[in-house]
């Protein structure tokens, strides 16, 4: 290589080495007096540039196109581009001649080769950093993979230094022919690109406060430039001046209208809603809207994996089904190599939640580069993988010797790698980074400060290994199971996305409710939802609330949530399948239990164990990532396992087996059920044992007494054919609120009564179907179902019963305006519930004489009976009920109590209201 | 204790369909359920559970093929205020407002009135309400916005949603005598009839009643666009309200009577078998009474709903004085 430097990013410049300091001492002859010589600021080379415009022209034309022939009609237009002399060509080949001369001047043993002629022109040779346009694509090139990468430390400063070769615009001391004007053009163009990116990277770096002058700077430059005035709002929003940044919006949008006659772009009108709306997600790097994918080879943003885990991000390297592509919403691009490399996959802009989590991670690793270990774990498919790769991207500054990727289970259908192979990989790795040849000796990598996301753990040893080849490294551990016997070891665990979350991924979905619904049936879960999102997207004539209705059913969930070769239930049962036997089958059986938290006590019922082995398995469960633990202290299978559960148990175990596991369940919770029954709906007092178990690793304490789920509890119970604890679980379902299937569980517990005989059940499941039927305006069925169970109390002597129908019965004479029939009623339960029994049913009927006293009488009267139902409810120690009472006497007092026209709370939470058809009330406003 | 059941049942509990009474059902979650004294700090559910009115002077009045769509309205508009007062913490002494209103009938098989024999009982109708609350400040909503589902008989036909605001009521006194004190000052933008406005046709509304009648016959008539004047003297008291401001029912029946009108003089649908499937309602601001109010409908082209029965848009504005009180956006289908 020659010491002859060319420069064209600004104005032109040739420089060659001093005389003396270049490899030919003295055998040069001197600066042409055609050149501009003199000593550059460095004072080790002296400039070459010639004076003359036309050999500018001449040296530029041939620079730009450098190693390329440029022919000599080109010459001639690029010198006179209107009118050539008669004498062109000859000039020309005097000006040739004269940047021959020069070339040798600044390099006297290479400059005679440098320019050649070749028909039909003439080729200048420059090569490696001789030119500065080629070193600026060079290196912008690097720039732009590293971004691609997710290397955004090294994609900054790669292209800082591109930009940073920029002294001015192209040639701007030189004439512009045709051929120079559109370099220029171009070359400007690769520049504002290349700073772009740099931004970009600088952004994901957490540079914004660096940035806000800079790009304010810039977008005064460059008005119309849609890029940079992003990139501004995002800064300024991350500086907390998001007023700044809508402003910035403003002046964007009318700077478009008032130019162009055009409005801003959908990716500024969304970041601007965004702002608007505060999203915090936009707080973050990687919350920015990133640059559009494929622009150009090498420029797409890294592939899409979010939080899709290790067997997607591969998947999506070799398999670009187009289908998958849309669903998945996968970009292609050079990033998305398969990543046995070692190279950290890049960063996925498609990302998103886990905000506390990274913010965790993230200062772990800041908090103590060297050597902090941080394992991630949670259920199949939760995203693991993904939130490592973000996490490792996000504290990129951090690990100046590199950040890399080690898949350790190369894929699912392969054994995990040895420790030896695992370290010979890193290894491997580090030294393709390098660029070392493969096979040499191996380097210690203790001094080096690296970042390990050691993807797919299988065991600690394989993971103790790796770490002790290179000791001074971070390392980031996925895998199902945290391994054990990793000194210092710190553990994040990945549950459910949060609904916000999750409702991120399906941006463009119209319907609010269905994408709720969609996500809690899938449970929060990452993979699941991307399924969902990519299906809605790949097939724009569904609905969300289509989707959602085709979720619904358990039994077909799994069938839609795949998409190609990708399945939620494959990823599910992969972890199911690596568990032992005895796991396994309790991981089954657990699917009997109801959607949410249950306590140790509710998994030894199911499980026919005592709770300390019951706890055991529970907990081996936790550590595959099978089961989770709820933050209320006890347990949780989440959604999507409880499925699998279910649906492994239909096809494993046998029906005595799972009936018998089904009456042990029931049996658990019975008890608590009953115990509404009696109490209401407050707080129930569950047994000590089934709350609290003090087990050798962990004490398991539930934080509040965990609620039976009656009416679902019933159902199986009635399914299984065991009618009496179907009778006692029913009596826990609330007529009042928020059971939406009380009726349909209450028709079946009168059935269940009735095979087994139990005639107080029968008359109670007949009154609380009557007080159902009254509370949903159903007058004429309250009637005959409170009649009906008065009859069948009566008959059973069941004098609670009959005296609660009496109750409904005297209700319903109060709607219609009947006080002295309802007051005669009362009378009647009252005698039918003699003190000091039936307390509940005397609250009941204090309760309808206050209404009575209050529709015939007044406050005074009503409030004598409130006071008893104040009581009661204390003797009830039902929380509920007394709130009830304490409200009603409250209410009393207040100015207007009483009248027509007001709400009247007859039960808790149920309110009557009488028609006021005036229309008088709330009107509309001037907002 | 023996009770006759003969005797008890006999004469104690008078049959017959309801008087119009309603309950108005909260459904906390389970956890929150023995909570009620507690302002709920995020969305709350109710229902609120009744029969169709079979003797309301308006809902009940005219040719009987539909429920009224504006018991659906009315109920919510009547609750809602109640609602935050009641489970979210706003003070008695703000009013709220409401300042948006949406319906849609999902299913118009739904709203068809049937017959039903003497003694059968109500049409039973539920609507769910979620409710949410806005612009909190100091743990206290502003406002609050509903989204409604109607069950008429068990089945869903008709979604919605509301906006209402709760007023400062200071804020609000000074609000409406800034309105009040404004409007004489501008004698530029009076905005009266010719002549005592002549009620428009009972049938063409689809009212039988001349005191349900709300507009006047249209004054100008062309090119699908037509102002009628809302009438406010001679009108049935179920619209008269108590602060001599135009009610919100009032305004709403001349929205429905205004949109079937424009469709039957633009399109020629027939009020009696029409009714508006969805409509959009803005409150720009209050009204007086004793100030004329026009409204103006602009009829869009005819069209089929998805069942292939004739369908026009109607876009209304509501003003007094030129400013406007109210804008709505209508579909009125002629059912089969």
């Amino acid at each position: 290589m020659s010491g002859t430097r060319f420069r064209i990013l600004g104005p032109l410049e040739i420089t060659g080495p001093e005389a003396g300091s270049g490899p030919e001492d003295g055998s040069g002859s001197g600066p042409g007096g055609e050149s501009g010589s003199g000593t550059d600021a460095g004072g080790s080379s002296i400039s070459y540039t010639p004076r003359a415009a036309k050999l500018r022209v001449v040296l530029g034309t041939l620079l730009v196109r450098a190693n390329e022939v440029v022919s000599v009609d080109t010459l001639i237009d690029e010198l006179w581009p209107t009118a050539p002399p008669r004498t062109a060509t000859t000039t020309l080949q005097v000006y040739v001649s004269q940047v021959r001369k020069l070339l040798r001047s600044a390099d006297p043993r290479h400059g005679q080769d440098a320019l050649v002629t070749r028909s039909p022109g003439y080729v200048l040779r420059a090569v490696g950093e001789e030119l500065d346009a080629a070193v600026f694509e060079e290196v912008s090139e690097r720039g732009r993979r590293a971004l691609a990468a997710g290397d955004f430390a090294s994609a900054s400063r790669l292209l800082r230094r591109a930009v940073g070769l920029w002294r001015g615009p192209v040639l701007s001391d030189t004439p512009h022919g045709p051929l120079l004007e559109s370099a220029a053009v171009r070359l400007a163009e690769a520049r504002m690109t290349a700073l772009g990116e740099r931004i970009q990277a600088d952004l994901r770096l957490g540079r914004h406060h660096d940035l806000v002058g800079e790009l304010q700077s810039l977008t005064a430059e460059h008005p119309l430039r849609e890029d940079l005035r992003l990139h501004l709002m995002v800064a300024l929003y991350r500086c907390s001046r998001a007023a700044e940044a809508l402003e910035v919006y403003g002046v964007l949008r009318r700077t478009l209208v008032n130019e162009l006659g055009i409005e801003p772009g959908p990716r500024s009108q969304r970041l601007h809603r965004r702002i608007l709306e505060g999203d915090p997600a936009l707080l973050h790097p990687g919350g920015e809207p990133q640059a559009p994918a494929g622009r150009a080879a090498g420029e797409g943003p890294a592939e899409g994996r979010a939080a899709m885990g290790r067997t997607a991000v591969r998947r999506a390297a070799v398999d670009r089904a187009a289908v998958d592509r849309a669903v998945m919403g996968e970009v292609t691009g050079p990033g998305s190599a398969h990543h046995g490399d070692g190279c950290l996959p890049g960063a996925d802009p498609s990302f998103v939640g886990r905000g506390a989590e990274l913010a965790e991670v993230e200062r772990m690793l800041r908090e103590d580069p060297g050597a902090v270990r941080v394992a991630v774990t949670g259920m199949p498919g939760i995203g693991k993988t993904a939130f490592a790769v973000e996490g490792a991207h996000r504290v990129a500054d951090d690990f100046p010797d590199g950040r890399f990727f080690l898949e350790l289970r190369p894929s699912d259908d392969r054994t995990p790698l040895t420790a030896d192979e695992a370290v010979r990989l890193l290894h491997d790795v580090v030294r393709r980074a390098d660029g070392t040849a493969d096979g040499g000796p191996r380097e210690s990598l203790a001094s080096r400060r690296m970042l390990l996301v050691l993807d797919g753990a299988d065991s600690a040893a394989q993971v103790r290994e790796v770490l002790a080849a290179a000791p001074g490294s971070a390392a980031l551990i996925t895998g199902h199971r945290v391994p054990a016997g990793i000194d210092g070891l710190r553990t994040v665990v990945l549950g459910a996305l949060t609904a916000g979350e999750a409702r991120r991924m399906f941006d463009g979905a119209a319907e609010p409710s269905a994408v709720a619904e969609i996500v809690e049936l899938c449970g929060g879960h990452p993979l699941a939802l991307r399924i969902a999102a990519g299906l809605l997207g790949a097939r724009p004539h569904w609905t969300a609330a289509a989707l959602a209705a085709r979720l619904r059913d358990e039994r077909t969930r799994f069938g839609v949530l795949r998409t190609g070769d990708v399945q939620v239930r494959g990823h599910l049962l992969a972890a199911y399948a690596s568990g032992a036997g005895a796991e396994r089958r309790a991981f089954r059986l657990l699917g009997l239990l109801p959607p949410g938290e249950f306590a140790p006590g509710h998994a030894a019922a199911v499980l026919g164990l005592s709770e300390g082995d019951a706890l055991d398995l529970v907990e081996g469960l936790v550590d595959a990532g099978l089961l989770e633990v709820a933050p209320g202290g006890g347990y949780r299978l989440p959604e999507l396992l409880r499925l699998l559960a279910a649906e492994e148990l239909s096809a494993r175990e046998d029906a005595a087996t799972v009936r018998a596991a089904t009456e042990r369940m029931c049996e658990a919770y019975a008890p608590q059920a009953e115990a509404l029954t009696t109490t209401g709906p407050g707080p129930v007092p569950v047994p000590t044992a089934a709350a609290v178990h003090v087990h050798p690793v962990r004490s398991v304490r539930t934080a509040h007494p965990l609620r039976p789920v009656p009416a679902r509890l019933a159902r199986v119970a009635y399914e299984a054919g065991l009618w009496e604890l179907t009778v006692r679980l029913a009596g826990g379902v609330e007529p009042e609120g928020g059971e939406e299937d009380a009726e349909g569980v209450c028709a079946l517990a009168l059935e269940a009564a009735r095979r087994c005989g139990d005639r107080t059940a029968e008359a109670r499941m007949l009154r609380v179907l009557g007080d159902l039927a009254w509370q949903w305006r159903r007058p004429g069925p309250a009637r005959e179902h409170y009649e009906r169970a008065w009859a069948v109390a009566d008959d059973a002597g069941a004098r609670e019963e009959a005296g609660r129908a009496l109750v409904g019965l005297a209700e319903l004479c109060l709607d219609t305006g009947a006080a002295p029939e309802a007051a005669e009623l009362l009378r009647s339960a009252v005698t039918a519930m003699p003190a000091p029994e039936h307390v509940r049913g005397r609250y009941e009927a204090c309760r309808a004489l206050a209404l009575v006293a209050l529709e015939s009488e007044g406050p005074d009267a009503a409030r004598v009976w409130f006071g008893r139902c104040l009581d009661l409810a204390r003797e009830l120690r039902d929380v509920r009920l007394e709130a009830y009472a304490l409200r009603s006497l409250r209410a009393l007092h207040a100015p207007g109590s009483g009248g027509a026209g007001q709400p009247l709370e007859t039960r808790p939470g149920v309110w009557r209201l009488r028609p006021r058809f005036s229309g008088a009330s709330a009107a509309w406003a001037s907002v | 204790m023996t009770i006759d059941h003969g005797t008890a049942m006999s004469h104690t509990v008078p049959a017959g369909p309801g008087m119009g009474t309603c309950h108005l059902i909260h459904r906390p979650s389970p956890r929150d359920h023995y909570l009620l004294d507690v302002p709920g700090p995020g969305e709350e559910n109710f229902a609120l559970a009744g029969e169709m009115p079979v003797a309301h002077p308006l809902f009940n009045d005219g040719p009987g093929r539909f429920h009224d769509v504006q018991i659906a309205t009315e109920t919510v508009r009547e609750v809602g205020e109640f609602i935050g007062h009641r489970y979210f913490g706003v003070p008695d002494d703000r009013p709220g407002l409401f300042f948006r209103l949406a319906l849609e009938l999902t299913d118009l098989s739904g709203w068809r009135s049937p017959h039903r024999l003497p003694g059968e009982g109500g049409i039973p109708v539920t609507t769910h309400i979620r409710v949410r609350p806005a612009n909190v400040v100091d743990e206290v909503p502003r406002g609050l916005d509903f989204h409604i589902e109607i069950l008429i008989d068990g089945m869903s036909c008709g979604t919605g949603a509301a906006g209402l605001v709760f007023l400062m009521p200071r804020l609000y006194r000074k609000h409406l005598e800034h309105v009040r004190r404004a409007q004489p000052a501008m004698p530029e933008l009076d905005d009266f009839p010719d002549g005592p406005p002549r009620p428009a046709t009972c049938a063409e509304v689809g009212r039988y009643l001349p005191e349900n009648v709300v507009i006047s016959e249209p004054t100008d008539c062309a090119r699908g666009r037509l102002s009628t004047w809302v009438l406010t003297e001679g009108v049935s008291p179920v619209f008269v309200g108590g602060d001599g401001q135009l009610t919100g029912l009032h305004l709403m029946e001349s929205l429905r009577q205004a949109s079937l009108l424009a469709a039957g003089r633009t399109h020629g649908l027939s009020a009696e078998r029409s009714m508006p499937v969805s409509c959009e309602v803005n409150f720009r601001g209050q009204a007086d009474l004793d100030v004329p109010l026009r409204c103006f409908a602009v009829v869009g082209a005819l069209g089929r709903d998805a069942e292939g029965r004739p369908s026009v848009p109607v876009t209304l504005t509501v003003t007094q004085r030129r400013r406007t009180v109210a804008e709505a956006r209508t579909l009125v289908v002629q059912d089969f």
